[in-house]
């Protein structure tokens, strides 16, 4: 017994060994200053989940970075702002996707359920403080603990690939996010099912979403960062669509200071739309050059957005 | 609790320390412990089931005892057709019941008669079919005076409930493993070792090999009438492989553990594919299940001794209760039906026993003749296996008349598999060591051989690495559902 136990601790002890040593170096490589550093024009991010990682065409907008994450829901945006933010004194405004889906209480399961805890949290773990890693491990400890040992080598392997071996940060690997122009057009294939999303109409707000977007909110005012909610657009029969008056409660009661930048009646033709909430990359061209040229009129200083932003819409496409 | 779940990997550890240290000195606390283990390590899944367990077990063994003790034929008939009616009428109303009921309206309907028996909306008891198999072979080994009833309550629902064995097998016999209950059992290194090892080798087949597998062949089979009759192919190549890592590696796991009790459990799989014959096939695959047929059904029914078409008949209903045993559907039973098909030319030629020792042994390479026939022989097993995966019989049809067509002759397409290469190149990587090892119990058991430590070393972080990045949601093991 005594020698299966040696030979046992032995063994672990070194298997102990390299598992550390990657992730110390795969943890560490996250935390460095180089990592997070976006070009020194871009004086506008844009976060979000995959709506506005599919509007957002930054090669049209030239000083604007976009790092909408697919499936990123407010929790994991805040850890990544927290990064950005402190490295690049060179952003002054936030454009922040606010969108029905947003008020519903799917991002709750987006944010804690095994199958996204799965992909985001060894992704985001680096960027925690003991209050958030807290808070995600009082939500699903079990399916954290499950996908440590794959997802962590899998992502913190890559960290140490992609920072010390290869030098890149978070705008060539998209790792956290980057504009992403989307090929297909499913719109067609979709009937108009809006009758069977009425069910999505109920009362119920995902709290820790809101929580986490007030903390954005709260991050940027103390950074003197100017944040502004944006809408892109999304097809008439998009599913969340039908919660529009929950929608505009939760920003009225909680928001109410944050301006938002409304283009969900933007012009766009069913081939411009990837499926009903994202626009593929014809529409993200169309509405990049549009969005482009608000920012060249004055957009983020006008004083009454909502109405320069319907009277541009009117004036180009009716 | 699953065996590749880190509840398991806690688990273990603690019970293996309570066994070793804690409870060392004295039998009857290390069966205690081992029962109480196993009852938590069942109720994880459901507590509630816990108490069909234990009923079950108390009935085989009360009616056990009156077994031995009737002095009449009739009494001790009645007491084996009471254990067996009540086991077999939990198994019936809790596996088959629904399937009875609608293959019933069915025909009924057939005849214009419109009936309803309704269905029971009940969940299957995990390892319900295995620990039926334990307690049935119990009291029938009684009834024909090859054992004699275990008077210990503990060491008996030991016998039925030891956690390694209890979900999905192997399906234990009470002259192999109660004898062992019943003995002080002492630590041995080198089996503990082969114990760890056994489990790394049935983790990296199940993790690696049996899980992503699964989701290849998933794709296929749920979207297969869009998929070229190549790529059906592939399908259904990597279910073969799935259900045989699947399984195989739950057993290895299963052995493995039992081997860090002291206790050695009967061998379930003995490489399969590299068969013959099916014959050989079915002396391979499923050990402790063919066995079992063989002893309480094929036997009792008459066996090989009353004339070729006795030993057809026979052959027939083994092979067709089997597939029933898997599963309450149609494609079980044609699955079943189509394997006696395959071993009837072995049964009427006689040549059933031609093949018994492996594939080439003490040499490295097969002969011709040898590759020719273990290729017949996989080829015809991933046909059949077609039956037992399709979701219905409408379904397995669809899908082999996929396979026959032009597109046979194009490229597999890999659409939505990701890193199904990395995986097909795995795949081979452990049919190679299988090939290795299958002189020994399990493949990776050569490593044993090597001289060096630092090489054996190497080869046991290789495969926890791999197993560490393919790891992550726990999937089900496939038998859990029989």
């Amino acid at each position: 017994m005594k020698k299966l136990l040696f030979s046992f601790s032995y063994f672990t002890a070194i298997l102990g060994l390299i598992i550390l040593v990657v992730f110390y170096l795969g943890y560490s490589s996250l935390n460095n200053s180089r990592y997070f550093k976006i070009s020194t024009d871009s004086k506008i991010l844009v976060l979000g989940h995959s709506h506005p990682e599919c509007a957002f065409n930054n090669r049209i907008i030239l000083n604007l970075t976009n790092l909408g994450k697919s499936g990123e829901t407010y929790f994991y945006t805040y850890l990544k702002l927290k990064k950005i933010l402190p490295q690049n004194k060179q952003i002054k405004f936030v454009l922040l996707e606010f969108e029905n889906s947003e008020v519903d209480t799917v991002m709750n399961s987006w944010t804690w359920d095994d199958s996204h805890i799965y992909h985001m949290f060894p992704r985001y773990f680096p960027l925690m403080d003991k209050s958030d890693l807290k808070f995600i491990l009082s939500k699903n400890s079990k399916a954290i603990f499950n996908c440590l040992p794959r997802n962590f080598i899998n992502e913190f392997g890559f960290n140490i690939y992609s920072n010390y071996l290869k030098k890149k940060g978070i705008i060539s690997n998209k790792r956290f996010g980057g504009y992403n122009g989307l090929k297909r057009n499913k719109v067609d294939t979709i009937t108009n099912n809006s009758s069977k999303y009425k069910s999505l109409n109920n009362n119920a707000i995902p709290f820790c979403n809101v929580f986490y977007l007030q903390k954005i909110v709260n991050f940027c005012n103390s950074n003197k960062v100017k944040i502004f909610f944006i809408r892109s657009p999304f097809h008439r029969n998009y599913k969340y669509a039908v919660n529009e008056s929950k929608y505009n409660m939760v920003k009225k009661k909680y928001f109410s200071r944050v301006e938002l930048l409304d283009f969900k009646d933007f012009h766009l033709s069913s081939t411009d739309y990837g499926d009903l909430g994202h626009l593929n990359y014809s529409g993200s061209n169309k509405f990049s050059i549009f969005f482009n040229k608000l920012l060249n009129l004055g957009l983020l200083d006008k004083v009454d957005k909502a109405t320069f932003i319907k009277n541009e819409i009117h004036k180009n496409y009716y | 609790m699953l065996f590749n779940s880190i509840d398991f990997l806690i688990f273990l550890p603690i019970v293996f320390f309570l066994y070793w240290f804690v409870a060392n000195k004295n039998l009857k606390y290390q069966n205690l412990l081992l029962l109480a283990s196993s009852y938590y390590f069942y109720s994880c899944w459901d507590w509630r089931f816990l108490f069909l367990l234990i009923f079950s077990t108390q009935l085989d063994y009360y009616t056990g005892i009156k077994i031995f003790n009737s002095t009449r034929r009739t009494n001790k008939k009645i007491w084996l057709w009471i254990s067996v009616g009540v086991n077999l009428g939990f198994l019936g109303v809790f596996k088959y019941y629904n399937f009875f009921a609608e293959s019933f309206e069915q025909a009924m309907s057939l005849l214009g008669i419109k009936t309803s028996l309704g269905s029971l909306k009940v969940i299957l008891p995990v390892g319900i079919s295995f620990y039926t198999f334990h307690g049935l072979s119990y009291v029938i080994d009684i009834y024909y005076d090859r054992i004699k009833p275990e008077r210990n309550f503990i060491n008996y629902s030991l016998f039925v409930s030891f956690f390694p064995l209890l979900v999905a097998g192997p399906i234990e016999r009470a002259t192999h493993l109660l004898p062992q209950i019943v003995k002080k059992r002492d630590f041995n290194y080198r089996n503990a070792v082969d114990g760890l090892r056994q489990i790394l080798w049935g983790l990296f087949k199940k993790i690696v090999i049996a899980n992503n597998c699964a989701e290849f062949a998933d794709t296929i089979f749920n979207n297969n009438s869009h998929q070229s009759g190549s790529t059906i192919i592939l399908g259904a190549l990597f279910f073969t492989y799935q259900i045989y890592c699947d399984f195989s590696g739950y057993s290895d796991i299963a052995l493995g553990t039992a081997k860090l009790f002291g206790i050695d459990l009967l061998r379930n799989f003995s490489y399969p594919y590299f068969s013959r014959d099916i014959a050989e096939f079915w002396r391979r695959w499923h050990i402790s299940l063919s066995s079992w047929f063989k002893d309480y059904l094929y036997i009792p029914l008459g066996g090989s001794k009353g004339g070729m078409w006795l030993k057809i008949r026979n052959t027939f209903i083994i092979f067709i209760v089997s597939g029933f045993w898997h599963g309450a559907n149609w494609t079980f039973i044609i699955w079943g039906l189509l394997n006696a098909i395959y071993i009837m030319p072995s049964i009427i030629f006689n040549t059933n026993r031609n093949n018994i020792e492996i594939v080439a042994k003490g040499n490295f390479f097969p002969n011709f003749r040898e590759i020719i026939s273990i290729g017949i022989t996989f080829t015809v097993t991933v046909f059949a296996w077609i039956f037992f995966r399709a979701s219905n019989v409408t379904n397995a049809f669809l899908y082999i008349k996929e396979i026959f067509s032009y597109s046979i002759l194009s490229l597999p397409k890999f659409e939505g598999m990701k890193n199904s290469y990395v995986i097909l190149l795995l795949t081979f990587i452990m049919f190679f060591i299988e090939w290795f090892g299958r002189e020994y119990q399990y493949g990776l058991a050569f490593v044993s051989k090597f001289k060096h430590r630092k090489m054996r070393w190497f080869m046991y972080y290789l495969l926890i690495f791999i197993i560490i990045y393919y790891s992550g949601k726990e999937q089900q093991f496939i038998y859990f559902q029989f």
